[in-house]
């Protein structure tokens, strides 16, 4: 078999990648993968084009769609952050969305049993919803920092746990009048700040803290040196299982701070339709961004668009298509720029 | 629940994480981590159902479900394989469009229920109620330790998974190899999604897979990369599975959702046991590692 099948393609890495070529290779697929979008819808019998341009009118010109646009993109963008700090050190935590639910969790429980003062109750909510974001990450990340357990299995399992959590708070303990599934509204919930959403404040002060860390502190170093290379910070003495550790934590806080804006701002109370995939949204958003602080944030306001979008026709698995389909783009595009396709001709291996 | 109710059940439930989970054993041995098969799986189980309802015929059902698990697990494959993406990312990339596609796919498909495969009972009336293809699904990780442990092809999977740079110094083509390896784990996530919806639940609910993809990757390092073992963690979750219903019937008043929940628990605590020394030196070696010729 090996000897009869030859494909006659090689692979080969180019020494100078060109700018132009990026630009080129880059728009082409994006390109691509939005008219593999539209293809598909047209062939669903969706007219693809009117849905696109009802989105883009809606989430740009809508009063509602904007203020939708704001805070989706601050609270996708704050779970991006998570994904990118674990990512950086090349801890796959895939397990955001569980740690948002978490997260959510841990909001609603301060907003209905703790004191409610409104600056210090808001207070409690983020605290809480970081804790408990954390929590749900700390089992995956001790297991994953002493004996080496899968991180990407063990956060994927925790977030089916998690769905079942909430379902089992919502239609137990905490189920609202007629046991429907929703608890009554917070008291004190996360309003505007200076006109902007909340969520999408909060999402720029993380981001700046984020950027100085990495960029512009000694400790910023480290974890970048241990994203390198782990043999050799770990070579050097650094505590490179401490700095996975934190990180893995930290992504899963940020998750669950999310987690607080969702129910607290965008809902005011919890439901089961928090669960919206906002964790692989925040995935996609961090891979686009090239794990790169600044560049997140506006791949972050990509992917909101797309997910508000399909909210707003009422198609929201079109947002999980359509960030399944840019990251591939997105990847694709990526190694297309790093390396050059031969088409090998005759016999010449 | 009468014991034969429970013991067919099971088996039902266990046939699509024996398939998935032997399919994973494969690829990785191959040395590429797969963790598109949830996506995979749920396509293959949304065409299966869209075949199986619009031409009434569960056979092309499965037929379908076989050539959409196959061409979307080669799509991940030719990433890692072909453009040297990272592994884990571009699997995670197309799970997630999987599961959006699915439930486009199969929208005002919900609810029918779909036409069924005769069962063992209507060819000879002696036999237990299982649908037909089962007594052959359930030889299939025998089939693969075959392949595995006694072929060529075999021996070049493991080569691969092992040591890229030396199986390609002796003129095994690893992209080839482990192209072959993923079509074979996409054909049998195909199979499976496909007898999910055609046998174990018998309808198209969106996200009918319910996570048994990404239990399939974890079958993988949990059988210690062997495909004879799959069958043990295969039956051991699918046995979870079904003992839910069992447990509601129980005077005794558990969550409903701690028992939903228990597969994924117990799978966690599965990986911590399973870690050990003797694990160690099991993991292929290359594995989620990409082939570079230097």
């Amino acid at each position: 078999m090996q000897r009869s099948i030859r494909i006659p393609v090689r692979v080969e890495p180019l020494v100078n990648v060109t700018f132009r070529r990026k630009i080129v290779v880059f728009t082409t697929t994006y390109l691509l993968a939005i008219l593999g979008f539209l293809l598909f819808l047209y062939l669903k019998g969706y007219d693809g084009i009117s849905i696109l341009s009802h989105i883009l009118f809606y989430t740009f010109t809508v009063g509602e769609g904007i203020r939708s646009l704001l805070s989706t993109w601050g609270i996708v963008s704050i779970i991006a952050l998570g994904a990118l700090i674990s990512f950086k050190v090349r801890v796959w935590n895939i397990g955001l969305e569980g740690q948002y639910i978490a997260g959510a969790i841990g909001a609603t429980y301060a907003a209905l049993f703790m004191p409610c003062i409104s600056p210090l109750n808001l207070t409690l909510q983020l605290l809480l919803g970081f804790i408990l974001g954390m929590l749900w990450a700390f089992v995956p990340a001790l297991l994953y920092v002493l004996i080496s357990v899968n991180e990407v299995l063990s956060t994927i399992m925790l977030n089916y746990v998690a769905v079942h959590l909430l379902e089992y708070l919502l239609y137990g303990p905490w189920s609202g009048t007629y046991g429907f599934p929703q608890t009554r509204l917070f008291p004190a919930r996360f309003g505007q700040v200076g006109g902007l959403p909340s969520p999408l404040v909060a999402a720029i002060i993380l981001f700046f803290i984020a950027y100085v860390v990495m960029y512009r502190l000694r400790i910023g170093l480290v974890y970048r040196f241990v994203g390198e290379n782990r043999n050799a910070a770990s070579l050097q003495g650094y505590n490179v299982k401490l700095v996975l550790l934190l990180c893995f934590l930290i992504s899963g806080g940020l998750a669950g701070v999310a987690g607080v804006f969702e129910a607290s701002y965008e809902l005011g109370y919890l439901s089961p339709g928090i669960v919206r995939g906002y964790g692989f949204a925040g995935i996609a958003a961090a891979v686009l961004g090239r794990l790169e602080p600044l560049t997140t944030l506006f791949a972050s306001l990509f992917i909101a668009f797309f997910l508000v979008g399909a909210y707003s026709v009422h198609l929201p698995a079109l947002g999980f298509l359509a960030e399944g389909l840019l990251l591939i783009a997105h990847l694709s595009a990526e190694a297309l720029t790093r390396y050059k396709i031969v088409i090998m001709r005759g016999g010449v291996y | 629940m009468r014991l034969d109710v429970f013991i067919t059940s099971v088996i039902t439930a266990a046939i699509p994480l024996l398939l998935a989970g032997t399919g994973e054993v494969l690829v990785e041995r191959a040395g590429v981590i797969n963790l598109a098969s949830e996506g995979a799986m749920i396509l293959a189980a949304a065409s299966a159902a869209i075949t199986a309802i619009t031409t009434g015929n569960p056979w092309l059902g499965f037929a379908a479900g076989i050539v959409v698990g196959l061409v979307w697990t080669l799509f991940f494959a030719l990433l890692p394989i072909g453009l040297k993406v990272n592994q884990i990312i571009a699997g995670i990339a197309l799970s997630i469009a999987g599961l959006g596609l699915s439930s486009l796919i199969a929208r005002g498909y919900e609810g029918y229920t779909v036409p069924s495969i005769p069962s063992l009972k209507d060819v000879l009336p002696i036999l237990p109620p299982l649908d037909v293809l089962s007594p052959i699904l359930l030889v299939i990780p025998l089939l693969i330790h075959w392949l595995l442990s006694r072929t060529r092809l075999g021996l070049y999977i493991r080569a691969v998974g092992d040591n890229p740079i030396a199986a390609d110094s002796f003129g095994v083509d690893v992209a080839v190899t482990r192209l072959v390896a993923a079509s074979i784990d996409g054909i049998l996530l195909g199979l499976s999604g496909a007898y999910i919806v055609l046998v174990t639940t018998q309808r198209w609910v969106e996200g009918v897979t319910g996570g048994r993809g990404w239990i399939a990757v974890a079958l993988a390092p949990f059988s210690y990369w062997e495909p004879l073992l799959v069958y043990v963690g295969a039956f051991l979750f699918a046995g979870l599975e079904v003992l839910q219903y069992v447990a509601q019937a129980l005077p005794v008043r558990v969550p409903r959702e701690l028992l939903l929940s228990t597969p994924y628990l117990v799978l966690i605590l599965a990986l911590v046991v399973v870690r050990s020394r003797r694990l160690q030196k099991r993991v292929p070696r290359a594995l989620g590692v990409e082939f570079r010729r230097v």
